[in-house]
């Protein structure tokens, strides 16, 4: 069906290199340009601080100097005690797979990227764009719609095969994380042998928060062979895990968000 | 067992083409492209009915976008414990070794199966009977499991897990299948386009910058 008068919208598309990573913003709104880039650029503002705040790499950073001790966490601005306490709370849920002191020291990198990108969606939302979507990395934060009565349609990396997918979703907003061991080199710790995890080589997780689903796809590829288990009894959250023989394992929740593509 | 793709499914805005990253250098707002919404890909909307409704799955994703305004109260794993007695579909399905065809194909509708039964042998099932062997409780390196094996007119209908130590001891059913490879040519070629992909990005940017320097390399 051609599109009418009132559905066309224009996408915006703006990039950001900040956490390490390239953010992309694509917006679908009829508004002015200039608008749209005020909004987007306050989101890019935001990430910038949460860059610089959370940031492991920088040594003045807040996360560091609180890691290092010169901090009290009573001191520690709202935002970094809630990172905080998710990450103890996110251990906790997980049995440990999610582990913000695997390396030694406080990295909350594995939840920080999702919820700042939940939050500058919510930006976006405010300022009245609803209809976007944020890509930080492979990892997805959807809103609205991309046109009229239409989902968002998410292709899922293959883990194995380059420039190829194993899933493509159809998605009226939430989020879609997708953790991999082909992402950094072997950089997923088994945190209770201290080994590469290495039994899945990605785990993807679609559910309503980045957050969530972000620190769930990372605890999914920690426990390797035991991620499908603790998976299917997620409240809201769907998935899919890939093996190294190029088997997978999807929630049973999965396929309904799933373009039917068969397989053998 | 290879479903055609649905071949009018998804055209939604056809940006993929726009999105091939670049490294970006800082700018602090560097706009890529304002273009109208699938007039990339050429395409049309395809009717919706002939893509199962994802809109109703995330039950709670526009409630939460909608109210959350701060981020210190919208996160909280805590309160949202897993239900552990509830919502395993998949084990119902193992406990069975009876021979009702019902048994057989136990979640082909939500989950792709390792089987190779054709579709159509869910409603004729009744013609075959089907029985179920199970195999002996072996141990390997994450503990012991055991399997099970539907058999219907002599070919293997079913290959299950009862019985898997490594799955905390709960039977748990892997409904593990060879995860569907598809090519983006393929994709095109099907007409799906999509908006974004989900997947690690590092490989394909350490792979295009191992290639470029390859390429400067060779004098290309």
């Amino acid at each position: 069906m051609p599109l009418t008068k009132g559905e066309a919208r224009l996408s915006h598309v703006y990039r950001q290199a900040v956490m390490g990573t390239v953010v992309t913003y694509d917006v679908r709104t009829e508004a002015a340009g200039p608008d749209v880039a005020d909004a987007v650029q306050a989101a890019m503002r935001w990430l910038e601080w949460v860059d610089d705040t959370f940031s492991t790499y920088k040594p003045s950073s807040e996360v560091c100097r609180w890691d290092r001790g010169e901090l009290r966490t009573e001191d520690c601005s709202d935002d970094m005690r809630h990172i905080i306490a998710l990450c103890h709370s996110l251990s906790q849920f997980t049995d440990g797979y999610f582990d913000a002191w695997a390396g030694g020291s406080f990295d909350p990198s594995g939840v920080v990227k999702g919820w700042s990108i939940d939050r500058a969606s919510r930006m976006l939302v405010g300022a009245g764009f609803e209809d976007h979507l944020i890509d930080a990395g492979g990892d997805v934060c959807l809103s609205g719609a991309p046109g009229a009565g239409e989902p968002w349609t998410v292709a899922v990396r293959h883990p194995l095969e380059l420039d190829a997918y194993c899933a493509v979703l159809r998605l009226s907003g939430g989020s879609v994380a997708t953790s991999g061991t082909y992402e950094r080199g072997l950089h997923v710790l088994d945190p209770h042998t201290g080994k590469p995890a290495q039994a899945l080589v990605s785990a993807t997780v679609v559910g309503p928060d980045l957050t969530l689903a972000d620190a769930y796809a990372t605890a999914a590829l920690a426990m390797g062979v035991k991620a499908p288990a603790w998976l299917v009894d997620l409240s809201g959250y769907e998935s899919m895990v890939v093996g190294p023989d190029g088997r997978g394992w999807v929630s049973p929740g999965f396929a309904a968000l799933s373009i039917p593509l068969g397989g053998d | 067992m290879r479903r055609a793709i649905v071949a009018t499914a998804g055209t939604v805005a056809g940006l993929a083409a726009l999105l091939s990253y670049k490294s970006s250098g800082g700018g602090q707002l560097q706009q890529v492209s304002v273009v109208p919404a699938g007039q990339a890909s050429g395409q049309v909307a395809p009717p919706s009915t002939t893509v199962p409704g994802p809109r109703t799955v995330p039950p709670s994703a526009t409630t939460t976008q909608a109210a959350a305004t701060a981020p210190t109260t919208t996160v909280q794993p805590e309160t949202a414990p897993k239900p552990t007695t509830t919502a395993k579909p998949a084990t119902t399905v193992l406990s069975t070794t009876t021979s009702k065809p019902t048994t057989t194909v136990p979640s082909t509708t939500t989950v792709p199966s390792t089987t190779t039964v054709p579709s159509t042998t869910t409603s004729t099932a009744s013609v075959t009977v089907a029985k179920s062997y199970t195999g002996q409780d072996v141990q390997y390196f994450y503990g012991d499991i055991q399997v099970a094996i539907t058999v219907k007119a002599k070919r293997v209908v079913q290959i299950s897990v009862p019985r898997n130590g490594a799955m905390d001891g709960r039977s748990q059913m892997i409904n593990s299948y060879a995860v569907p490879i598809l090519q983006k040519e393929a994709l095109a070629a099907q007409s799906l386009n999509f908006d974004v992909v989900s997947g690690a990005t590092f490989t394909s940017d350490a792979f295009a910058q191992s290639l470029q320097s390859a390429l400067q390399e060779a004098g290309l």
